[in-house]
């Protein structure tokens, strides 16, 4: 028994020590949300301002569609993100407008935030330190047109649960900070179901994005067609 | 100079934050408490109402021209048909009634008009390629603002022609409407068995527009043959991001054309109704904070009211617009402008004698201020050889949830000049008016 156990511990060491950076941010992207289509409810509250409720369906990572439920008077302004093109569904012209991806959804989170749940295949990682409880890695953008050129991630190597994140800039100044905190389980498994996000140069501004539902779901292709958006 | 001193400004201050900054990972208290859960009935047919009032005062004669409330109902029933493939199908139900307060012709008194419409009507079958949309619906084709050419495909209610949000102009029709929709191809098909006369306002005051006599049950249906409208659309989005739509659409003319009558009260002037074939492209593609748009139009058979109010000329016309918006990520400024050029034969598409051209350029500035509750916006059209201006300024302020208010004005000037002649808003000239909007949404 005693042989078993140790040899059990001796080899997760070795799985652990084995990981290439790819591996672990693609272990941390599926503790963060499932790599199949789903569907989940999303609270954004800010210093100021209502707080604003959104349903993202997404599928992949590279198409999502936000549809606005709160605040009212932005109900029915649906986003669309295709790879790293973006329309927006305007309700008094009934049609989607091609707009560019500075256009912000509210507050601190940029659209970003909740659009691309996904590190891996956006951004190439290199492990900058290993402690004994966590790794601090470098991912920086290998496409163009994402919200940060570079996030620097800490992972929790029990678990490869991330921990917390800073969004940088191309010069490598801090432009955000996200803490992944309240993990509940949510479609299947123990997730983070908060993310807060603090403004670098401003800590007071901050925004917290709560995650209140999340279902794994088939999504159609058609529902990601910017001539689609709206019905 | 400015732009390179906020900059600077921005960068010492992230520096500053970079150096004092250090992870705490604390929670922070949302400040609002999380609201109660919907019951699932709402959930499920998710209603929506929004009423409103609409107030306008023209500035020439200091007189309200429009007194309207307005009560809309909008109710979704989406089915779930399969879980493994996420086909849908969908009830889409938009109600609209409007109260018009009218003046009698004393000035002093006024009566009210009510009336309803259905927005939307609808099933929408929804699965992995295709989107089929059966019953009465808005369809929406183009790209550029303010001037919506290549919006064809519903008729319009022109009656109040400086209320140009497609909402407002853009009468439902009965229609099939399917989309095949590839990964980046799309085709639409669109069938409308049943059309609407659009709505005018006459050009000239003192000759009323006839209302469409009413017809006999079996006119009705004689009217499918010749009134059906139809045509197709094909998109392509690129790798690149640019995203090309070329449509083809036969229908009766949207634009205003008359000719004078003798109707049951006197001389009035009839809307002509003729069939035109609509060829256009629509495009746009991002760059960074900048998006590039167009859409150009080509009609063919098309009416215009002849000088004489005799028989109407049939023409060939050509439009276009390009565009370009510029939006500034972080303070959310957006700026836009436009180039807008009409080419249009002089004479009748048979015995042409020329081509006449028209060319414009416009301009819409908007910025969000306390967090998107205020609003304000101008858009500006200056036509180029023709004395066309018209100025639209607009505040909108959301002081609560879905409460809205919205002040705009409408300024026009389109007479003829020692260099310029009358530019199309010409009718309009005499229509500068300041209009008030208040609703709200639930």
């Amino acid at each position: 028994m005693y042989r078993f156990l140790i040899a059990a511990v001796f080899c997760s060491n070795v799985t652990a020590f084995a990981l290439t950076p790819d591996e672990i941010i693609q272990r941390a992207d599926e503790i963060r949300n499932p790599s199949e289509s789903y569907l989940m409810k999303v609270r954004i509250t800010g210093n100021d301002g209502d707080p604003a409720v959104f349903e993202v369906q997404l599928s992949g990572n590279n198409r999502t569609l936000i549809k606005t439920l709160e605040p009212v008077r932005d109900r029915g302004r649906d986003l669309l993100m295709l790879n790293e093109d973006m329309w927006a569904y305007i309700p008094n012209l009934k049609r989607a407008v091609r707009v560019s991806l500075g256009q912000k959804l509210t507050g601190q989170a940029a659209n970003g935030d909740i659009s691309r749940m996904r590190w891996s295949g956006d951004y190439a990682p290199s492990l900058e330190k290993d402690s004994a409880t966590d790794w601090q890695l470098l991912l920086k953008a290998t496409k163009k047109g994402l919200t940060y050129e570079q996030v620097r991630v800490w992972i929790q190597k029990k678990d490869f649960r991330p921990l917390r994140a800073e969004y940088l800039s191309l010069q490598g100044k801090p432009l955000k900070l996200a803490t992944y905190q309240a993990y509940k389980p949510l479609a299947g498994r123990e997730r983070p179901s908060e993310i807060e996000i603090k403004d670098a140069v401003r800590s007071e501004t901050r925004s917290l994005i709560q995650i209140q539902s999340m279902e794994i779901r088939k999504i159609p292709a058609s529902a990601f067609q910017q001539s689609n958006l709206g019905g | 100079m400015l732009l390179i001193a906020l900059l600077l400004v921005q960068a010492a201050g992230v520096a500053r934050a970079a150096e004092a900054y250090e992870p705490t990972g604390e929670v922070p208290a949302p400040r609002s408490q999380v609201k109660k859960e919907k019951p699932a009935w709402y959930t499920f047919i998710q209603p929506q109402a929004e009423l409103g009032y609409l107030t306008a005062f023209r500035l020439l004669d200091k007189t309200w021209t429009l007194r309207r409330a307005y009560a809309e109902v909008a109710l979704k029933l989406p089915v779930d048909l399969s879980k493994k493939t996420g086909s849908t199908l969908t009830f889409n139900l938009v109600m609209k009634a409007f109260l018009e307060f009218v003046d009698n012709s004393t000035g002093t008194a006024y009566r009210t008009e009510a009336t309803g419409e259905f927005r939307a009507a609808n099933l929408k079958f929804q699965s992995e390629k295709l989107a089929i949309t059966v019953g009465a619906q808005e369809i929406a084709w183009g790209e550029t603002f303010g001037f919506h050419i290549a919006d064809i495909v519903n008729p319009r209610d022109l009656t109040d022609p400086l209320f140009n949000d497609p909402e407002w102009q853009r009468e439902a029709v009965v229609a099939l409407n399917s989309q095949l929709l590839l990964e980046s191809w799309t085709f639409q098909f669109i069938f409308t068995p049943f059309t609407r006369d659009s709505d005018f306002a006459s050009p000239l005051g003192f000759f009323p527009v006839a209302e469409p006599p009413p017809e006999p049950t079996s006119a009705k249906f004689r009217r499918f043959g010749r009134d059906t409208e139809g045509g197709f659309r094909l998109g392509h989005l690129f790798v690149s991001g640019f995203d090309v739509n070329a449509f083809v659409y036969s229908h009766r003319s949207r634009n205003p054309a008359f000719q004078l009558g003798v109707g049951p009260s006197g001389p009035e002037l009839f809307p002509i109704d003729l069939r035109v074939l609509s060829v256009g492209m629509s495009g746009s593609y991002a760059a960074g904070d900048f998006v590039f748009r167009g859409d150009v139009i080509h009609h063919s058979g098309i009416p215009v009211t002849a000088e004489d109010l005799g028989s109407p000329i049939v023409q060939n016309q050509t439009q276009s617009i390009l565009g370009i918006d510029w939006t500034l990520a972080e303070s959310q400024w957006t700026f836009g402008g436009q180039y807008h050029a009409d080419f249009w034969s002089r004479g009748s598409s048979r015995t042409p004698r020329g081509l006449v051209s028209l060319h414009a350029i416009s301009g819409r500035v908007a910025k969000p201020l306390l967090d998107g509750k205020l609003l304000p916006e101008i858009f500006v059209y200056q036509g180029l050889t023709a004395r066309d201006r018209w100025i639209q300024p607009r505040l909108t302020w959301f002081p609560w949830q879905g409460l809205s208010f919205s002040l705009r004005a409408d300024f026009v000037e389109a007479r003829s000049s020692v260099r310029l002649e009358d530019g199309v808003l010409a009718p309009l000239a005499d229509e500068d008016r300041v209009l008030f909007w208040t609703s709200l949404k639930f």
